[in-house]
């Protein structure tokens, strides 16, 4: 039976009303202030005669990425409009393109497949992390060969899982399989500064809180999140989620809920993705296989982090973001390849008294996407 | 416990190991919260207090302190030639051993706890642990801990793809920038010439190492010990290979 590819991705800018939506080789982008789509790197979907809204397309579509894509990010500039974004994927391609003309500006190949991305604060250079372990940086514009210009900064011998750079651009943060967390130079990443050690399980997600940027959110396989004061590899605090969830889990079991594909109980658990909002301070945490998102808070005074509250979801998260007002865009796998219930996307409004409502599929600025976002999967 | 000498032969392991798989291996989760205790037990203090670690205030660890801390490290440590030698020379300085393979990692084990019971008093200063020295040392050491890092005929990898498994690469340099102090030397020696140069190549590039000259390294009183004292090393002077040398030492970041 055929059913809506989901969104494996969401990525929004720092400054501007725009989401990134990415699902298999494509990627969409999505003004959050009006729900217009802007830009498609393919035909929108279109299962009858609705009339489809006039887009940019990214052409040509052979530009696009050849395999699935697996790491995205913008030229975040704190106090600019920066309008770099890039993607990688299993094709091994590094691809830069403009999002004010949405079109390609180069591609390159890179020797290993790309986990995560970064641009210096300048946005003259791209720093990346393999599968390999190794983290290069490469000149934004190509014009030589890739064996000139890129500069390997550092390496681990364990898998690289996150990499992030510090907003100030003087460290490079790197997360790896094997529990380590190190915090290096940038550009000189053969300094080791520190660790944070802690972790006992797989890392997956590093997450620089935009409120207090010496500090680090950082999760994985363990039943728990950490704070660090990442420069001297300190832990401040841990967090405990598993319990938070499975009490849900079991609430959820009572009522009858269905819960064939959630997370059972006594098994470890895998963060997979970090978000946060500036405008309200608070932090969605997304964990595999459970329909919800975690909500937490921060303590100015204590400096740690606070569950508030979770977000119930008909579906499996995949990837969660924050827009400018403090909205919550949510995208959901479909259970068990049937149809969707939820929509591709959930959009949980922020209210004034920074509790979250969720929207209707069809609210205005979720409508286009949820009805003309994707493509047909098989 | 009779104290007899194990014999290498029972403890014969393939020479290969793959420094990227999963060996089901015992490290701390960070330094301080690692028992030498067991390793030196010679070597614990006498006020032996909870101590709150520095790094992890939400839990107590309860650990024996410790005199001294390790400062010479074998990286690949093998049967253990060099810390044997070793031990009598710096009694008070304490050497810890790295081995990933099980069965040589026992036998020195065992030589350990052997010479320990036949010269009572001595052999208290070395140790041994089954590790993978690429992926954990900053598990075991903190910055600037140690003063000596020996790489002693480390495994060629001859073929260009198992190149990146070398124990000296660029990456795996600012590890052992890392644990190393700024004055610490790293010692290189291998009967693989293409080893050697590659070795020296990745040293020499690294900003924070510089060579040190080979007349001022052949007056390091522990030289003779690193040409002769290990399993390998007296193969290669059976089959009368060549050794090359190759010293380092860790400087400051420009």
């Amino acid at each position: 039976m055929a059913y809506r590819l989901p969104f494996g991705k969401l990525l929004h800018h720092l400054t501007r009303d725009l989401l990134i939506l990415v699902y298999g080789t494509h990627f969409q982008a999505l003004d959050t202030s009006t729900g217009a789509i802007i830009a498609s790197t393919r035909t929108l979907y279109s299962d009858n005669t609705d009339a489809i809204p006039q887009i940019k397309y990214i052409t040509p579509t052979t530009d696009g990425q050849e395999a699935s894509i697996r790491a995205i990010t913008f030229h975040n500039k704190i106090d600019g409009d920066g309008s770099l974004l890039a993607s990688s994927g299993e094709d091994k391609l590094l691809k830069v393109w403009d999002i004010k003309e949405w079109r390609l500006l180069n591609t390159r190949p890179v020797p290993k497949r790309v986990v995560s991305i970064a641009f210096s604060e300048d946005g003259s250079q791209i720093v990346t992390a393999d599968k390999f372990g190794d983290v290069y940086s490469y000149p934004i514009n190509s014009t030589e060969s890739i064996e000139n210009t890129s500069k390997l900064l550092l390496g681990h011998v364990s898998m690289v899982t996150d990499m992030v750079l510090t907003p100030n651009n003087k460290f490079v943060i790197t997360a790896d399989r094997d529990e380590h967390i190190r915090v290096s130079q940038f550009p000189k990443g053969y300094n080791i500064k520190s660790y944070c050690f802690g972790h006992t399980q797989f890392l997956s997600k590093l997450h620089i809180l935009p409120w207090d940027s010496d500090l680090l959110l950082s999760a994985g396989g363990d039943d728990f999140i950490a704070l660090w004061d990442y420069v001297p590899g300190r832990l401040i605090q841990t967090l405990d989620i598993k319990n938070l969830i499975q009490n849900q889990v079991i609430e959820a079991n009572e009522s009858n809920i269905d819960t064939t594909d959630t997370v059972p109980e006594s098994k470890n658990i895998a963060v997979m993705s970090i978000s946060s909002s500036n405008v309200m301070q608070h932090i969605a945490i997304i964990i595999e296989k459970f329909p919800g998102v975690l909500i937490l808070n921060w303590d100015a005074e204590q400096r740690h982090v606070k569950y508030m509250q979770t977000l119930s979801l008909n579906a499996n998260p995949l990837d969660c973001a924050y827009d400018l007002r403090g909205n919550l865009w949510v995208s959901s796998s479909s259970k068990n390849g049937g149809n969707i219930d939820e929509g591709l996307i959930t959009l949980f409004l922020r209210r004034d008294n920074n509790k979250y409502e969720k929207a209707s599929t069809d609210h205005p600025v979720v409508y286009q996407i949820n009805k003309f976002g994707t493509m047909k999967g098989k | 416990m009779s104290g007899k000498l194990p014999q290498k032969k029972f403890f014969r392991q393939r020479a290969h190991s793959n420094p990227f798989s999963d060996h089901h291996l015992d490290y701390p989760k960070s330094p301080t919260e690692m028992d030498w205790s067991t390793h030196y037990p010679a070597f614990v203090s006498e006020e032996n207090s909870s101590e709150l670690s520095l790094n992890a205030p939400i839990k107590q660890v309860d650990r024996p302190l410790m005199k001294k801390k390790v400062e010479f490290a074998d990286l690949g440590c093998g049967y253990g030639g060099l810390l044997f030698s070793l031990s009598t020379l710096y009694p008070e300085t304490l050497m810890l051993g790295m081995e990933i393979r099980v069965k040589v990692e026992e036998y020195v084990r065992e030589k350990i706890i052997a010479l320990r019971l036949q010269h009572p008093g001595q052999y208290q200063n070395i140790s041994i642990i089954r590790m993978n020295v690429m992926k954990f040392l900053p598990n075991f050491f903190e910055k600037g801990q140690l003063s000596k890092m020996f790489f002693l005929f480390p495994d060629p990898h001859f073929k260009t793809r198992k190149h990146k498994a070398r124990v000296i690469t660029n990456q795996l340099l600012a590890e052992y920038a890392y644990v190393l102090r700024v004055g610490g030397i790293i010692y290189t020696i291998s009967d693989v010439k293409d080893l050697h140069e590659w070795m020296v190549k990745h040293l020499d590039e690294h900003p924070l190492f510089e060579r040190i000259p080979d007349e001022e390294v052949e007056k390091d009183p522990i030289i003779p010990f690193v040409r002769t004292d290990t399993e390998e090393g007296k193969k290669v002077e059976r089959n009368k290979g060549e050794k090359f040398l190759a010293c380092y030492r860790r400087i400051m970041n420009q």
